[in-house]
């Protein structure tokens, strides 16, 4: 499990990274954490020719306080989410996210850029941005363009970066205060992939946004769960069935066919998010 | 943890030091291993050494057409034809039936399994090596894969061996008492299907072996991860053209064994094959991609049990079915057969049983060989027997625990001769399950139970016990038709011109820490200063033969080896001694690192200068030097049972499947314990390893024959906040035929939880009428299995 030899440059600005990038010879990926990056390199499921580290880019480091958003650099570090060292934009469901994503060491190293670029539909951070309706900052030589994450995340591991761009930041609409979320999450064992995952994000006068990963190629948001949760305004044990039969609906309207096993483990999940949310 | 009473002041024959026999001391490996300035075979530096990649099979089943080198780097790879003056392996047992097959160290015209090595690439680094690995080409004719065990023993199924005629490496049956009696008897008759899935060992360390031709000593030095050092020196003289004095094997620090090194692979011979004819070192460092691809795999067994008890629940007949999934190989030196034999012996366990019917398969599949892994056989046997008493219970009405007991052999029986005629030397086996419902507390676990939980998680609780052949001798080997018979240790104590010790052992130790509790042993006969003992091991040219740390054997087989040498010695020491101190040898006491006399003392220092350095000093008919050697076997062949009764409290989520353990018990009897922190720490790891037995770990095979856990991050393994605190009581019964009533526990810990977590899900689940046969119990399993109760029941559930 050793990678394929490639050729590797530290890039010192987003400038400097595209200019790489456009020399370089044969294929050519950016790395910032390298969590996962890393081990599919060892098991030579890719085998780029060089690869271009973008974890010290400053302009990829930084946060930025705006009027109605905050905006997060694509570098910043699980861990600095987790120890609230970035502003929050979320009532604080990213620090608990944070949390719970993979382990410490994984989340010293790896980068919410990172994460979003991968697109793999079981990590926390697509469906929780999904869930706060985030919008991705992406950059290229050609300029700037921002792509709302729904559209960013095009499929199973697959995203609209046209080659040589980067995720440079995610947008977050800073919350109401009355803003509330829920998160609930099934993984076998402490820091493993999960195998349900459901982020539900309820802001007063607006459909909630509950969101279900690890059941299609993308997240899915749960439109008529979202409907019935904006309906109520404290958690009920009777929803239960409610909420199944919503989500038995949305999920036929994703093309999505659960097996029991899963029908059963995306209930709870999805209900369980909703009661934190409602009991928060 | 909780220790209670180690009990060694009851031991006969052991008196109390604070370094002896009995004594918790920290081990003198911690240090090294806490710095981590341990020798591993990875750490190990030599000039110009290169590194091995094996370009495996991707393919369960086929023939290999064509194999393309590029000729640029021909030179670096080694194919089987390369290979020369070395044997494939053929591990040969006395089993009646055995059916033997060729596992070349290099595949050359099949492959049998995902993962099997075909050629051997050298490179400068690992990188460089898995390079050239990617750039060889092989073209195969796919043939189908033979994945299921039972649809192997179909006579349309494909053949591994084409000779064979079909798939069955050995098939056996045992039968004592009268099962069709019982049968007609019984008012209670269980049934049950149970599964233990394939799993991996996954030591720290994975394999590892580095090999070079020494020119200077004309011999072939072979550094290997394995628990075994001296058998391998005798595997590599049996495999190469190469004489024993030609090869020197030394196994430096070992990070886990567990069983899976206890085997001398292909890999392995195929880099020592290579290296004696370069001119550099060479090395091969497993990944754990290989690992789980090739190292042996474990357990895969399943088993059909039909039992039959009377109204109250004694088990009046048990008749079960044993299959193995033994993969495509036999690997050196025992094969697969171990444990469908120990399968069978063990499934009575602790129970007086009086009829008994065992048949059972050991079938070839193209997948890894299965191999020896902590408990062999027994989490399968325990399994299977503690279900199935827990499922009488349930259909008579009574608590398990009570019909465990009642069930169970009792101290007046013993020494008892179990139906499969395993001689259970002594201890009290109902007691270890009373202390372990103590430990729980069981009225206070029933009562929660039944208050219910406010997130609606169901509560269970549940036991399994075993008893433990341990430490067993030739003779029980003999029966198991093995071809090598490892009913003794040997040991060397040399005590220096200083008075300082060496201990040369042929154990290995790999985690045991026996470089402290063989050093106690010496203390406890020599009185000599435990920080002046050395311990040496896992090298074949400075210990003497020995056969290895497996089977529960080391701390009775080497201690009563050094407890032997120590005792020569100390007859020596007064000997010379009392030349010097002008008395009778047996007048001379050797204590305090000092012989006294009735008129005197010299320290032991002086005797070993004596001995040593001034011959003029010795008696007239003593030799000079303090050196010693002594092999030990116990009184008995037939090994000394430790037993024990482990209990868990569970929660598990009827929405999702899982499973949260909330208290665990292990209540043990090893006779006498040399050392409490290494026995528990024993216990701890073990029950780590069943929860991930019973939980998590498991290699599951796609239709083609492809594995699909062949990285951790689909391989998963407990990890510490899956392992709960564990509870531990000991109970201390002396073994009557080892030394200082000893008996082996190492890999107990391991036996009972997947049947005691399985156990506890079943009596959480029992109001929906769920229950779980199958390990690892993992959330689709419970829901599968709450589903198909809930289909059975209609959706309201409930006990049937």
């Amino acid at each position: 499990m050793k990678p394929a030899p490639f050729s590797y440059s530290r890039a010192e600005t987003l400038d400097d990274a595209f200019r790489i990038f456009a020399a370089a010879d044969g294929e050519a990926k950016y790395l910032a954490g390298g969590q996962t990056l890393g081990p599919m390199l060892n098991l030579r499921l890719t085998q780029p020719d060089a690869l271009i580290d973008i974890a010290r880019v400053a302009e990829l480091r930084r946060a930025e306080e705006r009027p109605s958003s905050i905006v997060l650099g694509a570098a910043v570090r699980h861990a600095e989410i987790e120890d609230g060292l970035v502003p929050d934009a979320s009532n604080g469901l990213m620090r608990r996210t944070a949390r719970g994503l993979a382990y410490r060491a994984v989340r010293n190293r790896g980068t919410l850029g990172g994460s979003l670029a991968h697109a793999d539909p079981v990590a926390e951070w697509p469906n929780v941005l999904t869930a706060l309706n985030a919008v991705i900052l992406l950059r290229s030589i050609d300029g700037m363009r921002s792509v709302p994450i729904r559209e960013f995340l095009i499929g199973y591991l697959t995203t609209g970066l046209e080659p040589g761009e980067i995720l440079v930041g995610v947008e977050i609409p800073r919350p109401a205060r009355s803003q509330r979320a829920g998160i609930s999450k099934l993984c076998r064992k402490a820091g493993e992939f999960a195998h349900s995952l459901a982020v539900t994000v309820i802001q007063d006068s607006q459909p909630a946004r509950c969101v279900l990963g690890c059941a299609a190629s993308t997240p899915i948001l749960l439109t008529r769960v979202g409907a019935l949760v904006a309906s109520v305004s404290a958690w009920n044990a009777d929803m239960r069935s409610d909420i199944r039969a919503a989500l038995e609906e949305d999920l036929r309207e994703a093309g999505v066919e659960p097996d029991p096993f899963e029908a059963r483990t995306h209930a709870a999940t999805v209900s369980r998010s909703i009661m934190e949310a409602l009991s928060a | 943890m909780r220790t209670q009473e180690a009990g060694v002041d009851s031991t006969p024959g052991a008196r109390r030091s604070d370094k002896g026999v009995g004594a918790a001391l920290q081990r003198k490996e911690d240090k090294r291993h806490l710095f981590g300035r341990g020798q591993f075979t990875c750490d190990l530096r030599f000039p110009n050494l290169h590194d091995v990649a094996f370009l495996r099979s991707p393919i369960a089943h086929g023939r290999i057409v064509r194999i393309d080198v590029p000729e640029a780097v021909r030179k670096q790879v080694i194919l089987a034809a390369d290979l020369k003056g070395a044997q494939a392996i053929r591990a040969v047992t006395d089993a009646p039936g055995f059916k033997a097959a060729d596992y070349p160290l290099l595949a050359f015209d099949k492959v049998l399994f995902v993962g099997q090595p075909i050629a051997l690439c050298i490179g400068r680094t690992r990188a460089e090596a898995e390079d050239i690995a990617q750039q060889i080409e092989v073209e195969f004719e796919e043939l189908p894969a033979v994945v299921d065990m039972l649809a192997a023993l179909e006579p349309s199924s494909p053949l591994l061996h084409d000779s064979w005629g079909d798939n069955l490496y050995l098939a056996r049956e045992f039968e004592a008492g009268d099962i069709e009696q019982a049968r007609e008897a019984a008012t209670v008759v269980i049934e049950r299907e149970y599964r233990l899935n394939r799993q991996a060992g996954v030591p720290m360390e994975g394999r590892a072996a580095l090999a070079f031709w020494d020119e200077r000593l004309d011999e072939l030095v072979f550094y290997n991860s394995t628990q075994m050092p001296h058998q391998v020196r005798y595997a590599l003289s049996l495999h190469l053209d190469l004489e024993e004095r030609q090869i020197h094997v030394i196994a430096p620090d070992v990070g886990g064994g567990f069983g899976i090194k206890n085997i001398v692979y292909p890999e392995e011979i195929a880099v020592a094959a290579v290296a004696r004819h370069l001119r550099y070192p060479l090395r091969w460092i497993e990944d754990r991609r290989e690992h789980l691809l090739s190292s042996i795999h474990c357990r895969d067994t399943l088993y059909n049990v039909k039992a039959y008890a009377d109204v109250n629940g004694r088990v009046l007949g048990l008749d079960v079915e044993v299959r193995v999934d033994a993969g495509a190989y036999a690997t050196w030196p025992n094969g697969p057969n171990m444990e469908l034999g120990m399968a069978i012996k063990n499934v009575p366990g602790p129970y007086r049983i009086s009829a008994y019917r065992a048949r059972g398969w050991t079938v070839a599949t193209n997948k890894s060989p299965i191999g020896p892994y902590r408990g062999v056989a027994r989490p399968g046997a325990c399994f299977c027997i503690e279900r199935t008493i827990d499922e009488i219970a349930r259909a008579v009405g009574r608590e398990p625990h009570k019909v465990r007991m009642e069930n169970m052999v009792t101290p007046d029986l013993m020494p008892y001769r179990s139906v499969t005629s395993m001689l259970y030397d002594n201890g009290d086996y109902p007691q270890s399950v009373e202390k372990a419902v103590d430990l729980l507390d069981l009225p206070a676990v029933r009562e929660r139970q039944a208050r219910g939980e406010p997130d609606g998680r169901l509560i269970g609780i549940g036991f399994a016990s075993y008893t433990e052949q341990t430490a067993h001798g030739c003779g029980e080997w003999i029966t198991r038709g093995v071809p090598i018979i490892p009913g003794y240790e040997s040991a060397t104590a040399r005590l220096l011109s200083d008075g300082s010790l060496h201990l040369l052992v042929g154990i290995q130790s790999h985690g045991q820490g026996l470089e402290t509790t063989l050093a106690q042993v010496a203390h406890q006969e020599l009185g000599i200063d435990f920080d002046r003992i050395s311990v040496r091991h896992g090298d074949s040219s400075l210990c003497p033969f020995g056969m290895g740390t497996f089977a529960s054997r080391s701390m009775v087989m080497s201690g009563g080896a050094v407890a032997k040498a120590c005792r020569i010695l100390k007859g020596r020491i007064q000997a010379v001694a009392a030349q010097m101190l002008q008395c009778a040898p047996n007048e001379v006491e050797v204590r305090n690192d000092r012989a006294f006399g009735p008129n005197g003392d010299v320290s032991l220092r002086e005797v070993g200068q004596v001995a040593y350095v001034r011959q003029e000093g010795l008696p007239r008919d003593g030799s000079p030097t303090l050196d010693v050697n002594a092999t030990y076997s116990p009184a008995i062949d037939t090994g000394v049972f430790c037993y024990s009764t482990h209990g868990v409290v569970v929660a598990v989520d009827p929405d999702t499947g899982y499973v949260e353990i909330l208290d665990y018990a292990v209540v043990e009897d090893c006779g006498t314990i040399v050392n409490p922190l290494i026995v528990d720490g024993q216990i701890v790891g073990g029950v780590a390893q069943g929860i991930g037995n019973a939980l998590y770990e498991e290699i599951p095979y796609d239709e083609h024959g492809q594995p699909l856990a062949t990285t951790l991050a689909d391989y998963l393994l407990p990890g510490s906040t899956e392992v709960p605190e564990i509870k531990i009581a000991h109970m201390c019964t002396p073994a009557e035929h080892t030394e200082y009533g000893m008996k082996g526990m190492g890999e107990g810990g391991a036996i009972s939880p997947p049947a005691a977590i399985a156990n506890a899900v079943r009596d959480a689940l029992a109001g929906l009428g769920a229950e779980l046969c199958e390990t690892p119990i993992t959330p689709r399993r419970v829901l599968q299995a709450i589903h198909i109760a809930e289909n059975r029941n209609g959706v309201s559930g409930g006990e049937s």
